[in-house]
């Protein structure tokens, strides 16, 4: 695969674009920890020690290999710091609307909506978010979900459809409630 | 049929259906099963949104430590094996010729900086026209063609004129991200990247980009006042452009070389450049075939700005016009200057000699460049790549809702291979760095977009023109540059979308695989004529 988005061709690309695996482990970092503060240092962590033990790669899918690490490191992490996730993405982006330059309507309306959205999150439970983060954002097909969960293909596509039925009941809830308000 | 399982509904909008022909088909006469698509398809778009929501950004400063981190911790160090340099064959050989022209961009302030985090350091450059004289005939370059640029084909006693830009690499902060380092070619009309791409990965579906993206390299918005560190910018415009677009321009020096194919200088030679059909300057070649331009603003392509990736630096846009007597006159297009001025492009004019006969001698010779071959693909990959980022902020943040709506109706149906209704499809007219409508596909894959453009800066009258791009995973994206919108008319586009199995993202594949639109909008020997005219009006006042 070339490395689109830079032309690099540097070796640690011959696995795929560093870019993409980038995002996909900060991705898994940020809402594994839900620390704003550690991700970067993490992500790190995670790809340095993935091309550190390469010759452990027994191909595959890459970035399921990636994922995995990333999985395993994060949760290390939370241990060693002992660290509880009492944070809710609710508060976790309760800030970020403060120096927007939106108008006050603006931002309540973009608060209100990324809030649900989080809200949405937040109910699902730690495994169902990360595979539908796999699933729905990165295009993990259900083996790969498989390999960095540890689960058989056939429990994975069971647990992605429970977590989007979860999803939708969320979502119906929501509308429910707009549509009270509005009638 | 039966009503639809969830399952068969999420197989759908994950693009992994068995039978989506019968599945639309019934979704056609189900409303049930139709509500249900709906609603996973919701349910789909707002797990992107909440996943996207809030992840922090990662600066090209942390990225290139990163790289320069694992590179120093990987356990061999053996990257050698795996570079590998990408050539582009720009341009089929030079014809027999007539007249050398060489035109030099010297000394290039690099002025806009790059969310890629090169410096914006001067830069060097140079472009060299040659037009060599043969008494044997020449035929049209292949960009010419391509382009759909009228280049007069030659008959006996015509001439060809090669214009090639030369610009060394920007080589200031030793990243190897992002810095296509390229090579002047020695001979032949090649193009290489010292940084070429890796070899094939094993890792077959890659991640689609959803963080939200820095977009310090995007558009700015509108009443967005231009970063002091960015490019200048310019109200001289003599045309029209879209409300509160903010048009950034590239400054340099520019030199222009005129010689013969045996190498003599051409002297008393006009050379204008013209930016945005406004004339910025005009010399005459001195006795050592020489122009030399100073401080000339060069337009950022009004339908490219702001909407590469890094993986393509900010384009300034050139027209060179060049005349004298016993020439034909030439009106060259689209002098590509990238801003980090790591490119070498070498293109092709060719230039017909007054035979005699008046009406071909006033005949405007067109050319141009850009429009053709592996450079072409890699600028229309390299906007496919910007515009998925563009859009998905854009959707994020709620802007597309803000966005006014335009004058002209584009009725799009996006269509598989075998004709099947692609749906979810993100459908999105940008231009001057704005996407000025957005929509996405339904269920039978239309969808109505009323958009507006900019004018097109080719020319001098005022059709709007604006870029396409279809983007769905699965699929290679599909754009159009300089498409014509026509204020108050419909215009019915329709899409056919190539499915790539292993592509889910727009990011992840070769810059040969973005499927071009037809429609573009064509330059007529009318404009050219035009340009000329402005070319010379500006000379004689």
């Amino acid at each position: 695969m070339q490395c689109p988005d830079t032309g690099c061709g540097e070796a640690i690309c011959s696995y795929g674009c560093l870019r993409q695996h980038e995002v996909l482990v900060k991705n898994l970092v940020y809402h594994i920890t839900r620390n704003r503060n550690e991700v970067d240092d993490l992500v790190q962590e995670v790809l340095v020690k993935a091309y550190q033990s390469l010759s452990s790669f027994r191909g595959g899918s890459f970035r399921a290999y990636l994922a995995q690490i990333a999985r395993n490191q994060c949760y290390d992490w939370l241990r060693r710091k002992n660290a509880k996730r009492a944070i809710t993405y609710v508060e976790l982006v309760s800030d970020m609307w403060a120096s927007s330059d939106a108008g006050p309507e603006d931002q309540y309306i973009q608060k209100e909506q990324a809030s649900e959205l989080m809200q949405m999150l937040d109910e699902l439970g730690d495994p169902d978010r990360e595979i539908l983060l796999l699933r729905h954002i990165h295009q993990f097909d259900y083996e790969e979900i498989g390999a960095v969960l540890g689960m058989n293909p056939g429990a994975v596509r069971t647990r992605v459809s429970r977590a989007r039925q979860k999803m939708q009941e969320f979502m119906e809830r929501r509308e429910r409630r707009e549509t009270s308000h509005m009638g | 049929m039966k009503h639809l399982t969830w399952d068969e509904v999420w197989a759908y909008v994950d693009g992994e259906c068995d039978d989506a022909a019968l599945l639309l088909e019934h979704l056609q006469s189900c409303d049930t099963c139709k509500d249900m698509l709906a609603q996973a398809e919701r349910t789909n778009e707002a797990l992107k949104m909440a996943f996207a929501y809030a992840v922090p950004k990662t600066s090209e400063t942390q990225f290139t430590d990163l790289l320069a981190k694992i590179k120093d911790s990987m356990p061999q160090n053996n990257s050698s094996r795996f570079r590998r340099s990408r050539k582009w064959v720009w341009m089929s050989g030079a014809a027999a010729s007539a007249a050398v022209l060489a035109l030099a961009v010297l000394n290039w302030p690099a002025w806009h900086h790059f969310a890629n985090g090169h410096s914006s350091t001067g830069v060097a450059s140079s472009i060299a026209m040659v037009n060599k004289s043969s008494a044997g005939s020449t035929s049209s370059t292949s960009a010419d063609q391509s382009s759909g640029m009228q280049s007069s084909s030659s008959d006996s006693g015509s001439s060809a004129a090669t214009l090639a830009t030369a610009a060394s690499p920007a080589s200031s902060t030793g990243s190897t991200l992002n810095a296509m380092q390229i090579q002047p070619s020695k001979q032949g009309m090649t193009q290489s990247a010292q940084n070429g791409a890796g070899p094939a990965s094993v890792d077959q579906t890659p991640p689609q980009q959803t963080v939200p993206p820095d977009h310090n390299q995007q558009a700015l918005a509108p009443n967005q006042k231009v970063p002091a560190d960015s490019t200048t910018t310019t109200s001289s415009s003599s045309m029209p452009m879209a409300a509160g677009m903010i048009t950034p321009m590239l400054q340099g020096d520019v030199t222009v070389e005129l010689a013969d194919g045996a190498g003599h200088v051409i002297p008393d030679a006009h050379v204008s450049l013209v930016v945005n059909g406004q004339v910025q300057a005009t010399q005459s070649t001195g006795n050592d075939g020489r122009a030399v331009f100073d401080n000339v603003s060069v337009l950022q392509d009004p339908l490219l700005q702001g909407t590469f990736g890094p993986k393509m630096p900010a384009q300034g846009v050139l027209t060179v016009v060049a005349w004298k007597d016993g020439y034909q006159p030439q009106v060259y297009y689209g002098v590509d200057i990238f801003a980090n001025g790591t490119t070498t492009d070498e293109l092709q004019l060719t230039m017909q000699p007054v035979t005699g006969d008046a009406s071909t001698g006033n005949q405007v010779g067109v050319s141009g460049a850009s429009s053709s071959n592996s450079y072409a693909a890699q600028v229309w990959d390299g906007f496919a790549a910007g515009a998925e980022p563009l859009i998905e902020n854009a959707v994020a943040t709620g802007q597309i809702k803000d966005i006014p709506k335009g004058d002209t109706t584009l009725d799009f149906t996006v269509q598989d291979e075998s004709g099947r209704p692609v749906s979810g499809a993100d459908v999105a007219v940008i231009a001057g760095g704005h996407i000025t409508d957005y929509g996405e596909t339904s269920a039978l894959g239309t969808v109505s977009l009323r958009a507006s453009g900019v004018a097109d800066w080719r020319t001098m009258d005022e059709v709007q023109t604006a870029s396409i791009v279809v983007l769905k995973a699965g699929f290679n994206p599909a754009v159009g540059f300089n498409q014509p919108l026509l204020a108050g008319t419909n215009r019915v586009v329709l899409v056919h979308m190539r499915p790539v199995g292993t592509r889910t993202g727009v990011r992840d594949d070769s810059t040969s695989t973005v499927t071009r639109l037809t429609g573009e909008r064509m330059i007529l020997p009318a404009d050219a004529q035009q340009i000329y005219a402005l070319a010379v009006a500006a000379t004689q006042r």
